[in-house]
């Protein structure tokens, strides 16, 4: 019994120990990426910036007292390499890094506009292809040349940017006027036959008039080190980019984007400012939405019904309606209807323009009458921008609060 | 096939050790069968000598020489302590004495038995007898003219009184635990159990200490198998000394190279109480206030009396949470070491940032620094255990309190590593039975080391190979993880969760299949119903 034994812890040792911790790296020897970015290089090179973050600046209270001197406004770092190919840029990162790179957290991936209308595929080959980092980051396009400001405007409340990107995503729906996309839904959208990708912009805003990028260019890195000044540029996602294929081809703005999600079901808040009477308004709180696209061929050409299905409280009112009663609630959704019927056509006739189905027509038309899509698949971006789409929305509205009647004052 | 090899490596050995172990281990001079065949004579002289030739070098043997009524001689032999002094002196011997009625006539042993007021009395007819009475602390009556003595019971030793069980306190519940006192012990039981199906079969162990051993059980309850079986292993013992139950423990358990207790080890009377009445065996030794239930399943290893005692909500709430602890101070350090040094992708974001700054400047790899943290924690447990109490509070503060911070100021290790070798400490203390706590505490030593080596997948084959260990254990006859492997889904209610009282009608299945029911059926209380 004994020599099992022995044998046993023998068989540990040898079957352990061989593997020689393959594998194996201590957090403190990783360098954790939390946002990548692609801009193009000079020539036909392409740039890949990587913000790292610093965990020693980042510790509150335990290490604080080591880390000296205040708190440090800008806990992370960057790196930047040029490569021919992402990977190979990526790769190069390592002779300026002074840690492994670890994609795994990568929460972000900004994309010039540039590369995003000249050489997505190859781009998003990489990431889709790469084992450490996750079909669940975000992919986000920006204006050409701004991928850096970006990644570094100052952040005073969300300490690193790529934090801050996030959270802004996070709360998308509180306005429902932009439409980011995960890497991993959106390269699908992109396989899929008879739907075209999108995903929200970053775009750099001026705090101040006269702020800009210029004085961010100036003035941005001294600001942040002033903990508490007010940043000279702020970061706003903003609308939708829109793709064709593997190539960027324009871009929806907020109203539109809105549309655009109505469209696909996705709107879960935002407000909606709907005109009741001439001078008068009430705000709606969008509460959830629900969508149907339904292809219709039978006696006539082929179109598509749009159904949106919608709920919503008011939470402003001017008008003089008395909004305990029924009918004025149901007047006031059909104003409402109406306005998101509009939001939709705006987005119709920009995506048309562009002759990108963003909305999944052919996706569905795929789905539920294949035999007609199989005729009409191949000049499919020639065909649906002349399609009748019939947009019937149900609007209603829930609850109007306890105010019945606006203020007024006597 | 590996023991097959291993047998054939094994039998030189075996030949090698020419004289079976026991032979030479347990000669005892003084038992030996020409004691036990040499009667008592009538010449009081010649038995006091006959005694005396065994324990004459035993100083604190008393024989005391006198005359019954003034005229009849006779002596008294007692071993010094052991005996009552109050009630050999004012009692027996004054009744002797004394108090003896003028009779002329030679007292017979029917009149003496008469005028010894002692519940037990024995005859004894030869030497061996005798000096088995005086060593357990009995006084034996010579009296001249007879070859018959009489052994008195006066037992008179002090022992601890009965107290607060140290190692199972409770908040609700009895607190008298077990003694040292192998008839108190008894007594505890017999005053929970009035049954006279409550059976005390007691044999003595040790050829040297003699230990009184006593196997309970209920008749009827209790399966004639099982009993039998702790019976028939109980009887091949054949040792030196019992000094404590692990003595017995040790040599009836199923698998000897477990890490894991297979025989509960309490100091609970009503804990026995209840296993007995769940047809379960115990086996309680003198000498020490541990009892030994058999058999027993690893589930009830996590039981606490006290889950019976509070309403069953919170006894399922704590049991649950008794579960995780266990498999906290098991797992916790090694799923640490393994999620930070080899799935780093597994970690929220946030958390992974906290712990590489909290990492930051640590020298030591995870797994070093985890050992080493795991190590001093345990070095200072058991210098709290053996340092007499108020020192060992002081070890306990500058150990946890002064180093612990210590280290982690001067950056030796990380404040989450701290953290989590304290959570396992918490943990392991969750445990309702010292020695499971242990298992725990010895096992994960090993995990961590797979963690180090392999990450999850090693702590993974360290679980799955421990479950398998686990399930291929018996105590006595009994799965190890019954009621879950084999599944007994009748039997879960009284193991993460504990159904209330009227809910648990049936015992365990295994144990007691001749009377399954120990509730009444519609127990369940239900005011109104009646009236």
């Amino acid at each position: 019994m004994w020599r099992r034994v022995a044998f046993a812890a023998l068989l540990f040792v040898f079957l352990t120990l061989p593997a020689g911790c393959w594998d194996q790296r201590e957090v403190e020897q990783l360098g954790i990426v939390l946002a990548t970015a692609v801009d193009k290089g000079q020539g036909d090179q392409l740039e890949v910036h990587v913000q790292v973050v610093i965990p020693r600046a980042l510790a509150g209270g335990g290490m604080g007292g080591m880390g000296g001197g205040g708190m440090i406004t800008r806990p992370y770092r960057h790196y930047s390499a040029p490569g021919s190919t992402v990977f190979e840029a990526m790769r190069r990162l390592s002779m300026e890094a002074p840690r492994r790179l670890f994609y795994a957290h990568n929460q972000v991936i900004l994309i010039d506009e540039g590369v995003a209308r000249e050489r997505l595929r190859e781009v998003l080959d990489f990431f889709d292809r790469s084992t450490q980092i996750r079909r669940h980051v975000w992919v986000l396009i920006t204006k050409p040349g701004q991928v850096h400001e970006v990644l570094t405007a100052p952040s005073p409340l969300e300490l690193i940017p790529a934090q801050r990107l996030v959270g802004m995503i996070r709360e998308r729906s509180l306005s429902s006027q932009t439409a980011p996309q995960r890497l991993g839904d959106f390269v699908e959208m992109l396989e899929e036959e008879g739907q075209q990708p999108f995903t929200a912009l970053a775009v750099v805003v001026p705090t101040r008039p006269g702020g800009g990028q210029e004085a961010a260019r100036r003035e941005g890195n001294r600001g942040m080190e002033e903990f508490g000044a007010e940043p000279p540029v702020n970061i706003r996602l903003s609308g939708a980019a829109v793709f064709l294929g593997d190539r960027m081809v324009g871009a929806l703005d907020e109203r539109e984007t809105r549309g655009l999600l109505w469209v696909r079901g996705e709107v879960r808040g935002g407000s909606m400012t709907v005109p009741c009477g001439e001078q008068e308004k009430i705000t709606v709180e969008i509460l959830r939405s629900r969508a149907r696209i339904e292809p219709r061929a039978q006696n006539g050409p082929l179109g598509f019904v749009v159904e949106i299905r919608t709920e919503g409280n008011i939470t402003e009112s001017h008008c003089r309606m008395d909004l305990r009663k029924p009918e004025t609630l149901e007047v006031l959704s059909a104003y409402q209807a109406a306005e998101i019927a509009k939001e939709v056509e705006a987005a119709l006739t920009r995506a048309k323009t562009m002759r990108a189905d963003v909305f999944g027509f052919g996706a569905t038309l795929h789905r539920k009458m294949p035999g007609h899509w199989h005729q009409v698949k191949e000049q499919w971006e020639d065909v649906w921008p002349k399609l009748a789409v019939d947009v019937r929305v149900e609007a209603r509205l829930r609850r109007t609060g306890l105010i019945n009647v606006p203020l007024e004052p006597r | 096939m590996w023991h097959l090899l291993f047998r054939k490596l094994a039998r030189p050995l075996k030949r090698r050790g020419k004289v079976p172990l026991k032979h030479i281990v347990c000669q005892e001079p003084y038992w030996d069968r020409e004691l036990a065949a040499t009667r008592l004579s009538r010449d009081l002289e010649a038995n006091l000598r006959a005694l005396r030739a065994v324990l004459g070098d035993c100083h604190d043997l008393v024989t005391r020489a006198f005359r019954i009524g003034g005229s009849w001689p006779a002596a008294v032999a007692a071993i010094d302590g052991m005996v009552d002094k109050a009630f050999l002196n004012e009692v027996l011997l004054r009744n002797l004495i004394v108090e003896w009625p003028g009779s002329t006539l030679r007292p017979t042993l029917d009149a003496l038995r008469d005028r010894v007021p002692a519940g037990k009395i024995r005859e004894c007819r030869n030497v061996q007898d005798v000096v088995a009475g005086v060593l357990a602390g009995d006084a034996v009556l010579l009296v001249d003219g007879e070859h018959l003595g009489l052994v008195v019971s006066a037992e008179g030793y002090p022992s601890r009184a009965i107290g607060e069980p140290a190692s199972e306190a409770v908040v609700r519940g009895p607190r008298e635990g077990f003694t040292e006192n192998l008839r108190v012990n008894l007594s505890l039981l017999r005053r929970r159990i009035h049954s006279p199906n409550l059976v005390v079969e007691e044999i003595s162990l040790g050829r040297i200490s003699r230990t009184a051993v006593a196997l309970l059980y209920l008749r009827g309850l209790a399966s004639r198998e099982l009993v039998g079986e702790v019976r028939r292993r109980l009887n091949r013992i054949d040792i030196d000394g019992v000094l404590e139950s692990a003595y017995v423990e040790e040599l009836i358990e199923d698998n000897p190279f477990s890490p894991f207790p297979q025989v509960l080890a309490t100091e609970r009377p009503d804990k026995v109480a209840a296993a007995l009445l769940e047809g379960r065996v115990a086996v309680l030794t003198n000498g020490t206030p541990f009892a030994l239930i058999a058999p027993t399943e690893f589930v009830v290893m996590l039981h606490a009396a006290e889950d019976y005692y509070q309403r069953y909500f919170l006894g399922t709430a704590l049991r649950a949470m008794r579960y995780l602890a266990f498999a906290a101070s098991l797992l916790l350090p090694s799923a640490y070491i393994a999620v930070t040094t080899f799935h780093q992708e597994m970690l929220p974001t946030r958390l992974l940032m906290s712990i590489a700054a909290a990492r930051e400047g640590v020298p030591f790899p995870a797994l070093v620094e985890a050992l080493l943290m795991e190590i001093s924690f345990e070095a200072l447990r058991e210098a709290g255990i053996r340092l007499p109490r108020p020192v060992g509070q002081a070890v306990s503060i500058v150990g946890a309190l002064v180093i612990g911070q210590a280290a982690v100021t001067a950056g030796l290790v990380s404040p989450l590593m701290v953290i989590v070798v304290a959570i396992t400490g918490i943990a392991s203390f969750m445990a309702p039975i010292y020695d499971l706590a242990i298992t725990a505490r010895l096992l994960r030593f090993p995990m961590m080391l797979l963690a180090g080596s392999l990450g999850l997948f090693g702590v993974m084959a360290g679980v799955l190979a421990i479950l398998i260990h686990m399930a291929g254990l018996r105590s006595f006859g009994m799965p190890y993880l019954a009621p879950l492997a084999p599944a007994k889904p009748a039997d879960w209610k009284d193991v993460v969760v504990r159904a209330p009282v009227w809910a648990l009608r049936a015992r365990p299945a295994q144990l007691a299949p001749a009377n399954r029911y120990r509730v009444a059926r519609g127990l369940k209380p239900y005011p109104g119903r009646d009236g």
